[in-house]
């Protein structure tokens, strides 16, 4: 892979991220801007025509509550049984952080898709650096880390949201988002990860 | 990380050569993460110190915490109470911490219309948002002067509770604090009370006794120190003799040597006819109670025959005791065995067995009541009759029998009077919204009209606007339109108030009906508090310690909540609570908090400083500081004084009272104030007694709704041993291990019939049913159980939820999960007491789907 197909390929992992936190305004008009920007993106992807007020009641109903979370955004109440967060997957999640040195600092479980974008995101962006710097050995550790974090989490959660997402709402916009999340995650398995 | 950064990084990565070429060198900089520093790394495993309050118990306990997580829990040894020992209900509080429904946020309601089916479409905001929302409300009632329109209500607690539900109200001036207390077991503390002085709850000397007759309670489920009882019952069969008073085979009842299958209501005819007995056999304990006099004509009691005295004592001598003759005049001489026989259901055989076996094991006989019995309408007379048992045997603050709570030390926050300004003065002053005190109102808590609480009554004032309109209010650690019987009328009264804020957990029913909805700390994991409870001769206040990180953003109740807030209204310019709360010091630096995180600490430590200041010491066990008893988690009371109290009680005679000169003046008092005598007051209240019965211990009549030929069967409400009070539901583990309590079925939630009754209807287990009340139905399996008593259906509380999350209910404000019997259960009430009537209190039919 081009050097420039990875740097997009952190990019869009960290759009994908940033599109799974509550759309206050600021957050409206950063995912907004991104997608007009982003490459590669379909254009129901964009928010153009959508409605603030609408969306912000769509995703507290989908993911945040507070009676009963649609489509939670968790890995563990898919990977485990009991619906819980902080399962044993989670635990490992947090480790796989800890050898990268990371701690989660948002108020959420390790686990939400987000921070697992966002790190997918992270480790592409090391290896990006690492290429850059001439450090293969390096470079090469951080793209198994990303196929091996992606097979033992992304991978194994994000059909089971997309299916609920898309059996719970008719926002375009997150039925959009969880495809374009499953899409990357399998495309990147089956093209990037193959080998 | 800062928006244009992010924008600056993704734009550099995405948008043309140029920029990537260039740009290898930038990092994103971290949103989710930040880079970890040794000190950040969480220990690998401890155990950490807290409390359960899953039920009323409250055991100390700890929790094991690896890596950040909490995994296990298990009894705190150090405590005497529940003697390193928990239940069931602690386990299950891990699933309700990492609950994925629990609110995360701060949320509001962007739909204005109220109603169970109107979607109040909440959205996130920030905690300065809700709090300057919820503080502009505040003011606008004060700068109108009309703080009485606002209204706090409090479910379950800590004893932090003053700071929030006390001195806040007061400070901001309203009379409505409103507790849960009456939908608990106000009715169990009115007997103990109005016979010896005490309003509280009692524990049981079960390591000493030889009997125990249990009325309505099921201590190896439910009810108090369950941890404690379950864990030494085993040992103590090997003493004593197990009598179960209950129209259900409870858990207590299968591991009785008796059971007895009352009819439901009748506990007091049966109360009445055993002390019949034990009177008529010469059972009672003397050294306690007292003799015939010597030279009196008359040596025995001989059932039919009053006694007559010219003075009190010329025929029988009481020593620790008050007014036995009279009891026996006004109440018991008639109430033989095979008129309870008839009254209960019971056979004549099995209560004169009880009742001699009872006072054969005098003084070790306890009398043990729950609030079976005495959570009806009339209940109080009941929790008298049930409670007056203790005094026959002897067993009152004695060895083998009931006692009351060891002595503890902890302090009382400071009096917020200095911070009362004239307007919360004068709004304090306006009449309550539950109506307490009331012509029919008496609630005679501790002995003053309307000293207590109506909680299930505050809809009624809600609703009628009366005394006044309630335009806004907070709730915490409740869920009124659940928990309350005959609950759409909460549902009604919340609609109504125009600005309601739900401190919670989980968004329950009553969050349905909230403008803002704030996210609580788990108790068990996130919180700081103290609770103090007695059982085993000793009394422990165990704290409520954070052992986890919380993982969203989720305030403390009961001390980060109302600190925030104080620091809005601050800046409105009413610096009267915050000034309060800054009154409350650190006792070890002497430093006013500066933060919520500060306030919660500090409070905590200032309540307890009696209990781990070495140069504050009082009494119990001995802390060197703070960093040692913030470890241990519990202190420990000196043991039980036995015996102290005879002839010492706060009764109007000292005495120990079969006949009550304490509730004569409560009610006369009362009866007074509403310019009227005892009689009328009784009959404004729907009670039966007339003249001197009413200062008794007597049987009353159970109050039941609907007629015998509409709804044959009398519906009979038990909790689980799985209930963290209502707040199971949501849990898998609550339905996968339901069948644990008996009768019940795993997944499901079912009423049960007896096999005769189940024939007589025709009903099949399994059968989908309805069950309904003159007050409304609900839906659930039909369960064929020989435990049952015929002409009973009994089915648990704590399922049918429309609200509380995925678990719980089957579809969100529309299909519950199984059957709220709140919902069939009508708003009645024992008025003297307050209390909320939960048992045999209405009669239902069942209906085939």
């Amino acid at each position: 892979m081009e050097l420039l197909e990875k740097e997009k390929s952190a990019s869009l992992y960290r759009f994908l991220a940033e599109c799974f936190y509550y759309p206050d305004e600021t957050q409206f008009s950063l995912i907004k801007e991104l997608s007009d920007e982003l490459i590669g993106l379909d254009n129901k992807f964009k928010l153009e025509d959508i409605e603030i007020d609408a969306l912000q009641i769509e995703y507290s109903r989908l993911f945040v509550g507070p009676f009963k979370v649609l489509a939670p955004l968790y890995g563990s109440v898919y990977l485990e049984e009991g619906r819980k967060i902080f399962g044993d997957s989670t635990m490992d999640v947090m480790d796989i952080y800890k050898e990268e040195s990371l701690k989660v600092d948002l108020k959420e479980p390790p686990d939400h898709i987000s921070i697992e974008l966002e790190f997918m995101s992270y480790l592409i962006s090391k290896e990006v650096e690492c290429i850059q710097c001439g450090n293969v050995e390096l470079s090469s550790s951080y793209f198994n880390k990303q196929k091996a974090f992606l097979i033992r989490h992304l991978e194994k959660w994000i059909d089971d949201l997309f299916e609920k997402v898309m059996s719970q709402t008719e926002n375009i916009f997150y039925k959009e988002l969880v495809k374009s999340v499953k899409d990357k995650v399998f495309n990147d398995l089956e093209n990037v990860y193959s080998n | 990380m800062e928006n244009s950064n992010r924008r600056n990084f993704i734009k550099r990565a995405t948008l043309g050569s140029v920029g990537v070429a260039t740009s290898a060198m930038i990092l994103p900089k971290l949103k989710a993460f930040s880079q970890m520093t040794k000190n950040s790394l969480p220990v690998d495993s401890e155990w950490k110190s807290t409390t359960c309050q899953g039920c009323t118990s409250w055991c100390s306990q700890q929790v094991n915490v690896i890596n950040g997580r909490a995994v296990r829990v298990r009894g705190n040894a150090s405590s005497k109470v529940n003697m390193g020992e928990g239940c069931v209900r602690s386990h299950i509080s891990l699933q309700q911490v990492y609950d994925p429904d629990r609110i995360k946020v701060p949320m509001k309601r962007t739909n204005p219309k109220k109603g169970r089916n109107e979607d109040p479409q909440f959205v996130p905001i920030t905690w300065d948002e809700a709090l300057d929302t919820i503080a502009d409300k505040i003011m606008e009632l004060r700068d109108n002067q009309e703080t009485h329109k606002y209204m706090l209500m409090r479910g379950r607690y800590t004893y932090m509770r003053d700071l929030i539900y006390d001195r806040m109200t007061k400070i901001i001036g309203s009379p409505n604090n409103i507790s849960h207390s009456a939908i608990c077991a106000e009715a169990e503390k009115f007997g103990p009370y109005f016979t010896e002085g005490e309003w509280a709850y009692r524990q049981y000397d079960i390591k000493n006794a030889k009997y125990v007759l249990i009325w309505g309670a099921d201590p190896l489920s439910a009810n108090r120190q369950v941890a404690y009882y379950s864990a030494f019952w085993g040992d103590s069969l090997d003493h004593m003799q197990v009598a179960v008073v209950d129209p259900r085979l409870s858990i207590t009842a299968t591991k009785a040597s008796e059971w007895l299958p009352v009819k439901p209501g009748e506990d007091g005819a049966l109360a009445s006819a055993i002390a019949h007995v034990l009177l008529t056999k010469g059972l009672w304990y003397k050294p306690f109670v007292g003799d015939f006099a010597e030279n009196s004509a008359i040596n025995r009691f001989e059932a039919g025959k009053e006694i007559l005295e010219e003075k009190p004592g010329d025929v029988f001598q009481e020593i620790h005791t008050h007014g036995l003759i009279k009891w026996w005049n006004l109440e018991l001489k008639d109430k033989t065995v095979e008129w309870a026989a008839e009254k209960t259901g019971l056979s004549a055989e099995q209560i004169t067995r009880v009742a001699e076996n009872f006072g054969k094991a005098a003084p070790q006989a306890i009398s043990w009541v729950g609030g079976g019995p005495v959570m009806q309408a009339r209940g109080g007379y009941a929790s008298m009759a049930c409670h007056v048992l203790n005094a026959l045997t002897g067993a009152v603050d004695n060895e083998g029998g009931a006692l009351k709570a060891n002595k503890e030390y902890t302090i009382s926050f400071p009096s917020p009077n200095d911070y009362i300004d004239a307007i919360a003065k004068a709004g304090k002053k306006h009449k309550k919204i539950d109506h307490r005190g009331r012509k029919e109102w008496p609630v005679l808590s501790k002995g003053k009209s309307g000293g207590g609480v109506i909680t299930n009554n505050a809809a009624e004032g809600i609703i009628n606007e009366d005394p006044n309109e309630i335009k806004v209010a907070i709730a915490y650690f409740n869920n009124f339109a659940f928990s309350c019987p005959q609950s759409e009328r909460w549902e009604r009264a919340l609609s109504k108030i125009p600005f309601l804020v739900h401190c919670t957990t989980n968004g329950s029913e009553f969050t349905q009906f909230s403008d803002i909805v704030l996210p609580c700390s788990h108790h068990m994991y996130e919180k700081w508090g103290y609770v103090k409870s007695y059982a085993n001769g000793y009394r422990h206040v165990t704290l409520l310690q954070p052992s986890i990180e919380p993982f969203w953003d989720v305030k403390i109740e009961e001390t980060e909540i109302p600190w925030l807030l104080a620091e809005k209204l601050e800046k409105r310019g009413f610096s009267n609570l915050l000034d309060y709360y800054k009154s409350i010091k650190d006792p070890e630096t002497n430093k006013a908090p500066e933060t919520d995180k500060e306030f919660a600490l500090f409070s905590l430590k200032y309540a307890t400083q009696t209990l781990w200041d070495p140069n504050q010491y009082k009494g119990g066990d001995k802390f060197s500081g703070w960093d040692e008893f913030s470890k241990v988690g519990v202190w420990n009371s000196d043991p039980y004084p036995f015996r102290k109290r005879w002839g010492k009680m706060k009764t109007k005679t000292k005495k120990f009272e079969f006949f009550s000169e304490t509730l004569k003046a409560s009610l006369e008092a009362h009866a007074e104030k509403h310019h009227t005598d005892v009689d009328d007051i009784l009959e404004t209240c729907n009670y039966q007694a007339r003249g001197e019965k009413a200062f008794v211990p007597h049987y009353e009549e159970p109050l039941m709704k609907g007629t015998k030929e509409e709804f044959p069967l009398v519906h009979v409400d038990f909790k689980s041993r799985f209930n963290r009070e209502g707040r199971s539901a949501n849990c898998t583990w609550y339905h996968e291990l339901k069948d644990l309590d008996p009768g019940d079925n795993a997944n499901e939630d079912v009423a049960r019939l007896n096999p005769i009754d189940a024939k007589k209807y025709n009903i099949k287990d399994g059968d989908r049913i309805k069950l309904v009340s003159p007050v409304g139905e609900i839906e659930c399996n039909a369960k064929i159980w020989e435990g049952n008593r015929p002409g009973t259906i009994s089915k648990c509380y704590g399922q049918g939820h429309w609200a509380y999350g995925k678990v719980a209910s089957e579809e969100f404000g529309k299909k519950p999960r199984g059957g709220n019997n709140n919902v069939i259960i009508p708003a009645e009430y024992d008025r003297l007491s307050g209390a909320t009537a939960f048992y045999g209190t209405t009669r239902v039919k069942v209906v085939k789907i």
